[in-house]
């Protein structure tokens, strides 16, 4: 068993949770009242932060009442070696050890061009090629080693991929050369394969679903410029019926999912509801989570 | 690496749509130069051409950080040439590709873009100048900026210690008026900002009286890291002629010397010296 299949055996199911970022709360979804309403639906909270806002007060609420929090990333580009410093590195680690964090994720790409500077983000995913592959292993390890947390890449949303692999290959390749975990978004991977004029379910041949830890789920809605159709990740209520498709599929598979996350938080839960009993249905959170308490 | 240049590349094509048109059209024109592979090129003409400019409003969204930046110098820009097109332009201008290409930083090829413009005599607007140079030092200031360990201070500073800015530290001088000027622009941005839709009135407030360009006095301006980013401090002109050998590293003694070739004495320098360490604006190095 590698150092990974160790760290994650003693790792409980953590269920279906739901995302969030700095303000989040205020504008969309509450996590903590949706908890709160519905202790049975959602098990754990996504943080999505940065080094420029930290933490909200939100996430330190949901936080400090015991219940599972993981803290995914959203300004660190894995695949440029140069974009790891030791500044972000120690303050993110501090970060997700503050909000107590059951791994690290984010998407594996480029969260920006260039240096990390104000104007310069834009979510971009990596170039589909082995070097691109190597540097963001070097990432990777060097993140898990210093926080002695599991980081889990995701596969990033895009209009335009480069690069001659599939998504999939891609992200096999990184987890079993880093040794690490795979964040799955449903939605991206529906949107590349769309992107490809690939069937829903294309590239799963070979795939390490062991690996598998965490997987998102979020509404997606097919849009056109200048003739040209491209599924949006917009986040609305209603997931694709491709995305499904492949949740259900990878579900069956990967034996050590831990966790899944409804991206929805900037809708009105009331939209979201039934999502969350399907996904509850799907994946069964099998652990006695405390009900919430919000003075 | 090629792909690094591959994804350089990219982001100059979700930006220009004219770039878009220029490598599709003549790719060995447009890409010369660039470190690519005959495959990557392939790869990315493969890409239907329509795919890059799927976000309609990504230009609009990265000026609006620009201009937060840049706000004095933009609304003279704007001011002058009543045209948004001046500054969208930016996107498509050879200080926009080569910053991306070369993992610059944008902001400071924006303030490049508008100060050559300014230099070429498209942009007239006298005030700009200054404003502009001080919006840039700032920038330049909050982009080096960075935490670092200062180096205890000895008992006693011998002149053969090394002294430099702290990251994010520096200073300039500019035309007398040049606060004031952005204070008024301020003033007049808050003013529009109360209700955005009066631009489209003939009778909304219109940026006038700017104070004059100040020929022969001059301001002296420190920018410092601070909690939010970097801070502003009015100095001395000797303050100025002393601290500004400090931008490269060099030794006290040789900065007191240069100091009294600017006809500063050198008790004063070395007052100025031991200040700016305990203050934390100059460190040993
Ligand atoms: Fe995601």
């Amino acid at each position: 068993m590698t150092k990974f299949f160790d760290k994650i055996a003693k790792i409980p199911r953590l269920g279906v949770g739901i995302s969030g970022e700095f303000g989040s709360a205020n504008k969309g979804i509450e996590a903590c009242l949706l908890q709160e309403n519905y202790p049975e639906l959602v098990h754990f909270f996504e943080y999505g932060g940065d080094l420029d806002r930290g933490l909200d007060e939100h996430v330190r609420r949901w936080a400090s009442t015991g219940l599972p929090t993981t803290y995914h990333f959203l300004d660190i580009n894995i695949e440029e070696r140069i974009d790891l410093t030791s500044d972000w590195l120690v303050e993110t680690i501090e970060m997700a050890k503050e909000i107590n964090a059951t791994w690290l994720c984010g998407d594996a790409g480029r969260w920006h061009f260039g240096r990390r500077e104000r104007g310069h983000q834009m979510l971009m995913p990596p170039i589909l090629c082995m070097d691109s592959v190597l540097e963001s292993v070097d990432n990777i390890r060097q993140i898990q080693e210093q926080s002695a947390l599991c980081c889990l890449p995701e596969n990033p949303p895009s209009v335009v991929y480069l690069g001659e692999m599939h998504i999939l290959e891609y992200f096999a390749e990184i987890a079993e050369r880093a040794d690490c975990g795979i964040l799955l978004d449903c939605a991206h991977l529906a949107i590349f394969q769309h992107s490809r004029n690939l069937a829903p379910l294309t590239g799963f041949d070979n795939f390490p679903f062991e690996r598998v830890i965490e997987m998102h789920i979020a509404g997606g809605v097919l849009k056109e410029t200048n003739g040209y159709q491209y599924i949006d990740d917009d986040h609305s209520p209603e997931p694709l019926e491709s995305t499904w498709q492949i949740l259900k599929y990878v579900i069956e598979r990967a034996k050590n999912l831990r966790a899944i996350v409804y991206e929805c938080e900037h809708n009105a839960a009331e939209e979201c509801l039934d999502n969350f009993i399907k996904l509850n249905e799907m994946f069964p959170c099998k652990i006695e989570t405390p009900k919430l308490t919000v003075k | 690496m090629s792909y690094h240049t591959l994804q350089h590349l990219t982001v100059r094509l979700l930006f220009d749509e004219k770039f878009v048109k220029f490598v599709y059209e003549d790719p060995d024109s447009a890409l010369l130069g660039l470190d690519l592979s005959k495959e990557e090129k392939a790869q990315l003409l493969a890409i239907d051409s329509r795919a890059w400019s799927y976000d309609s409003l990504r230009r609009l969204r990265t000026m609006r950080s620009l201009v937060e930046e840049f706000k004095a110098s933009t609304t003279l820009v704007l001011a002058e040439t009543r045209q948004l097109a001046f500054l969208d332009k930016f996107f498509s201008s050879p200080q926009f590709h080569d910053s991306i290409q070369k993992r610059g930083s944008m902001g400071l090829a924006f303030a490049e873009y508008l100060s050559e413009k300014f230099r070429q005599k498209e942009l007239k607007t006298p005030q700009l100048a200054d404003v502009l140079r001080l919006e840039s030092l700032m920038a330049r200031c909050r982009r080096e900026f960075q935490k670092i360990r200062v180096t205890p201070l000895p008992k006693t500073l011998k002149d053969d210690l090394r002294i430099k800015f702290v990251p994010g530290a520096d200073v300039g001088a500019f035309q007398a008026n040049t606060v004031l000027t952005i204070q008024k622009i301020e003033k007049y941005l808050f003013e529009v900002n109360l209700m955005p839709a009066m631009v489209l009135c003939d009778d909304a407030p219109r940026l006038m009286d700017l104070p004059a360009v100040e020929t022969k006095k001059k301001s002296y301006l420190m920018c410092v890291p601070a909690a939010n980013g970097v801070s502003l401090i009015d100095i001395e002109k000797s303050d100025y002629l002393v601290l500004i050998e400090a931008r490269s590293s060099l030794t006290i003694h040789q900065a007191i010397e240069r100091a009294m070739a600017s006809g500063i004495t050198k008790s004063i320098a070395q007052e100025i010296i031991a200040r700016a360490l305990e203050e934390q604006t100059l460190h040993l190095v």
